[in-house]
């Protein structure tokens, strides 16, 4: 029966390649359009699961993705969860942006400094701002995401490997609700950090919250500045790739910046078994006045975000496929009016209507099944692409965390495509083969 | 069935258009229109609190100000404020902007004006910083103007009081609503949660403990207008600040127009190959029917042929049938597509509270798309035309018999 189908097809070789073209394109327009969502929820999952944070806990009524400028007595809140039987780790967090220097920077710019104020011309002084620009870009280009962090409470936070580690765990600078203890001056840095810094262990970096004013502010900066030393570079697998990041003593950020109350903007839980996570958050919640985020949360705030696109994304894929369905049943319904007088032939030799009726209906889906397999290669390949182009231009600025995928070509994706694939064939060989039921044997031979 | 191809396939394409190409127009012309040409900021920072990196922001504008190529420098900072409001339990919180505000009035075009209170300087009654005097010990306004959705949501009118804070759980200070502002947010949707308080500067400031140093996010600045109309004085003007001022990234409205294009070219491509597909399917759709009506009429274009017809003649006689197809597809398209550009504006204000004022739907837009989609329903019928005008008219006879 099969060959029957296949030998009609072939019959009309132009027709069939041109309709099969529009369904292979519809197909493959489908599986990359639907791609892009499933790569965002898968990447955004495998990360959290790399990450091993089980619960972000903020300051109330703030979402995950705003997290509001932070709560005040952080350290005990999360030295309080840290003792839950279930938790393994609760890392307070407090989180700034701040200006970030290196030894040679600091060199060049007071060399610049001390130039610079012997210079009245402008011509001259333009041409020394010159000399020194790629100093000066360095520093007032992007600023570093300086977290402030106790090591000991971390537990075990995953992806990432390190170099070295912080010889002191605890927060020696907080002594007793006071910041007058021990500056250890420690701080770890990621790669992309070192990689622009040139910075090893043992290297030596400033910070400070502000730029400095002038040229002749430079020296100045400096002596403001607080320096640290790096003991520990860190490859932090779900960190965006060029993004800078350090993560120095708690305490000792929150005196940087003057923000003395014991502030953090996150406490980051893991819990000992990833199941418990609701309860761990139900505890916090009746506790304190707080938010508390699991993954699911999270991927239910994402899903929420990304609904708005969902919405045209869907829109888009359903007219596509409205215009290919369109098209391949309108192909089969001529195709099955101009061959009537052979379907009446075929029953006068005693085939029953229900075998033409499943001629016609295998011719469909030929059609669609030829054009789901081309249309998954292409779909694919497109997808791929897509997810170069993307990649590529949110590494750009650095918000893209290295093996995070747009876009996903995974087996249920696979089959759901498929399944639409056949049950629009199904449809469009059931609509076009419903005229031979009707077909009256005698009377289309006799007008032939 | 074929027109209907093209009809869903046009008003895909127009309403896809309509979005991306308004999105984009709106937010050249705010650019256009803004009568900010030069802005200076700190370092940039990606997923990051703000880092207030500039220090004596208000000498520094007032020394801009000095400049004589400068007409207005008006200082911004910008964070992130806990709020309380009377007879509603917990905390919210609130993207503030510390402004001052006669300086920043004059900033403003006549579009954002409109978006301001027309009660004293844009809702403010202390036109000027006065807590900045004296070094941030002159007296507080404890002024603030509020958006809309804020004042709905918390059910506050201009008098009311407000309480902020820098975090949760810590002193609030008591302000007093004065002005309540317009905005394009809808408080619907992914923007529900999203409160705006607009603050003198350094009370702002002072609530965030950033005083000592004076420290501000950036500065606009409008230029003299015999500068601001000559692009070489702008850029001239530019690199004399990057002298002055090495640790600041000067950015003027060029580049922003710049940055506006190289998105859209990219955004462009994304629309042009989302729509394009279904435009492709409806074309090869009218391309095979026309095949299949040739192949059908074999003998009725071979008798043509005999009786003296030209090769000109059939081609153009199914060319013409083909665009036939095109034409009326994709003039029929219109009106689905421009439903579909106000279903789109409506989806982007429900799911994104956003008012989506942007969708544009102009007859330039269309009358672009539709010259494309005639070019491209030519070259497809070019292929069935052909085939029409290729035949040998003994086959195609005998074939009729």
């Amino acid at each position: 029966m099969t060959s029957y189908s296949l030998n009609s097809l072939r019959r009309r070789k132009s027709r069939t390649g041109l309709t099969i073209t529009g369904v292979v394109l519809a197909i493959a327009f489908m599986v990359t359009m639907f791609s892009i969502g499933i790569g965002v929820t898968n990447s955004a999952e495998s990360l959290f699961e790399e990450v091993g944070v089980d619960i972000f806990v903020q300051a109330e009524n703030t979402t995950f993705f705003s997290m509001g400028g932070g709560f005040e007595g952080g350290r005990n809140i999360s030295k309080d969860i840290f003792e839950h039987g279930l938790v393994r780790g609760a890392l307070p967090r407090y989180v700034k942006g701040m200006v970030v220097s290196n030894e040679e920077i600091k060199e060049n710019l007071l060399q610049f400094s001390a130039k610079a104020a012997n210079i009245t011309d402008p011509e001259e002084l333009e041409k020394i701002t010159k000399e020194f620009g790629k100093h000066l870009k360095a520093m007032r280009e992007k600023s570093t995401r300086v977290d402030g962090i106790v090591p000991k409470l971390m537990g075990e936070i995953g992806g990432i490997k390190n170099e070295g580690d912080f010889p002191h765990r605890d927060d020696p600078f907080y002594n007793d609700g006071g910041y007058d203890g021990e500056f250890t001056h420690e701080v770890a840095i990621n790669k992309a950090m070192s990689k622009k810094f040139n910075l090893e262990l043992g290297s030596r970096i400033y910070l400070s919250p502000s730029l400095p004013k002038s040229s002749a502010d430079i020296p100045g900066w400096y002596n403001n500045s607080t320096h640290f030393e790096v003991i520990s570079i860190l490859d932090i697998s779900w960190e965006a790739a060029n993004l800078l990041t350090c993560y120095v003593h708690l305490s000792e950020l929150q005196f940087i910046v003057e923000d003395k109350r014991d502030t953090v903007h996150q406490i980051l839980v893991d819990t000992l078994n990833p199941n418990d996570a609701n309860k761990v958050k139900k505890w916090i919640l009746d506790k304190y006045d707080l938010e508390a985020f699991t993954t699911e949360d999270i991927l239910e705030e994402i899903d929420k975000f990304s609904e708005v696109f969902k919405g045209f994304g869907d829109a888009i894929i359903g007219l596509t496929m409205f215009i290919a369905v369109l098209f391949t049943a309108t192909i089969m319904i001529i195709s099955v009016r101009e061959r009537t007088v052979e379907f009446a032939a075929l029953r006068a030799m005693g085939f029953s209507k229900k075998t033409i009726y499943r001629f016609i209906v295998e011719e469909a889906l030929i059609i669609y099944v030829i054009g789901f397999i081309f249309g998954l290669i292409i779909g694919s390949a497109g997808a791929v692409y897509l997810d170069n182009i993307l990649v590529d231009m949110a590494s750009e600025d650095g918000s893209l965390p290295s093996g995070f995928h747009f876009t996903s070509i995974t087996p249920l994706l696979i089959i759901e495509v498929a399944s639409i694939a056949v049950l629009i064939g199904l449809a469009c060989g059931l609509v076009a083969g419903y005229r031979t039921i009707k077909l009256n044997i005698a009377n289309t031979l006799k007008q032939e | 069935m074929t027109i209907t191809a093209v009809v869903v396939s046009m008003a895909l394409l127009l309403a896809i258009q309509a979005v991306a190409e308004g999105m984009f127009s709106y937010i050249y012309d705010d650019i256009r229109k803004s009568k900010i040409d030069i802005s200076i900021s700190g370092t940039e920072g990606y997923g990051m609190p703000p880092a207030h990196d500039i220090v004596d922001g208000h000498q520094l504008a007032e020394a801009l100000e000095d400049d004589p190529e400068v007409k207005v420098a008006a200082p911004l900072l910008a964070d992130r404020l806990s709020f309380k409001v009377e007879g509603r339990a917990g905390q919210s919180w609130a993207q503030a902007e510390g402004i001052i505000p006669d300086i920043t009035r004059d900033l403003l075009s006549k579009d954002e004006l409109d978006l301001f209170p027309k009660t004293g300087t844009i809702g403010f009654n202390e036109p000027s910083d006065p807590h900045y005097e004296g070094n941030y010990t002159g007296p507080w306004t404890y002024e603030v103007v509020i958006d809309e959705n804020t004042a709905k949501e918390f059910g506050l009118k201009v008098g009311d009081p407000i309480f902020m804070s820098q975090h949760a759980a810590g002193n609030y200070t008591q302000f007093n609503v004065t002005g309540i502002m317009k905005t394009l947010l809808t408080g619907e949707g992914t923007t529900a949660m999203f409160y705006i308080v607009i603050l003198h500067l350094s009370e702002l400031q002072h609530m965030l403990g950033i005083q000592d140093q004076d420290r501000i996010d950036g500065i606009s600045c409008n230029l003299r207008d015999d500068i601001r109309m000559s692009a070489a004085k702008v850029k001239e003007y530019k690199k004399k600040l990057e002298v002055e001022h090495p640790f600041l990234n000067i950015i003027t409205k060029e580049d922003r127009f710049e940055l506006i294009e190289e998105r859209m070219s990219v955004v462009r491509g994304f629309y042009i190959a989302l729509g394009g597909v279904s435009l492709l399917i409806g074309l090869l759709f009218v391309m095979t029917i026309m095949i299949m009506s040739v192949i059908e009429r074999t003998g009725e274009i071979g008798m043509m042929r005999a009786i003296g017809l030209s090769r000109r003649s059939i081609f153009r006689q199914i060319m013409g049938e083909s665009l036939l197809i095109v034409i009326s597809g994709s003039l029929i398209g219109i009106i689905p597509g421009y439903a579909l550009s106000k279903i789109a504006a409506w989806w982007i204000e429900l799911k994104a509270g956003i008012a989506a004022d942007f969708v544009q739907f102009t007859p330039l837009q269309v009358g672009q798309l539709f010259v494309i989609v005639i070019l491209l329903g030519t070259l497809v019928s070019l292929i069935p035309s052909y085939k029409a005008t290729s035949m040998n008219i003994t086959e195609s006879i005998s074939k009729r018999r």
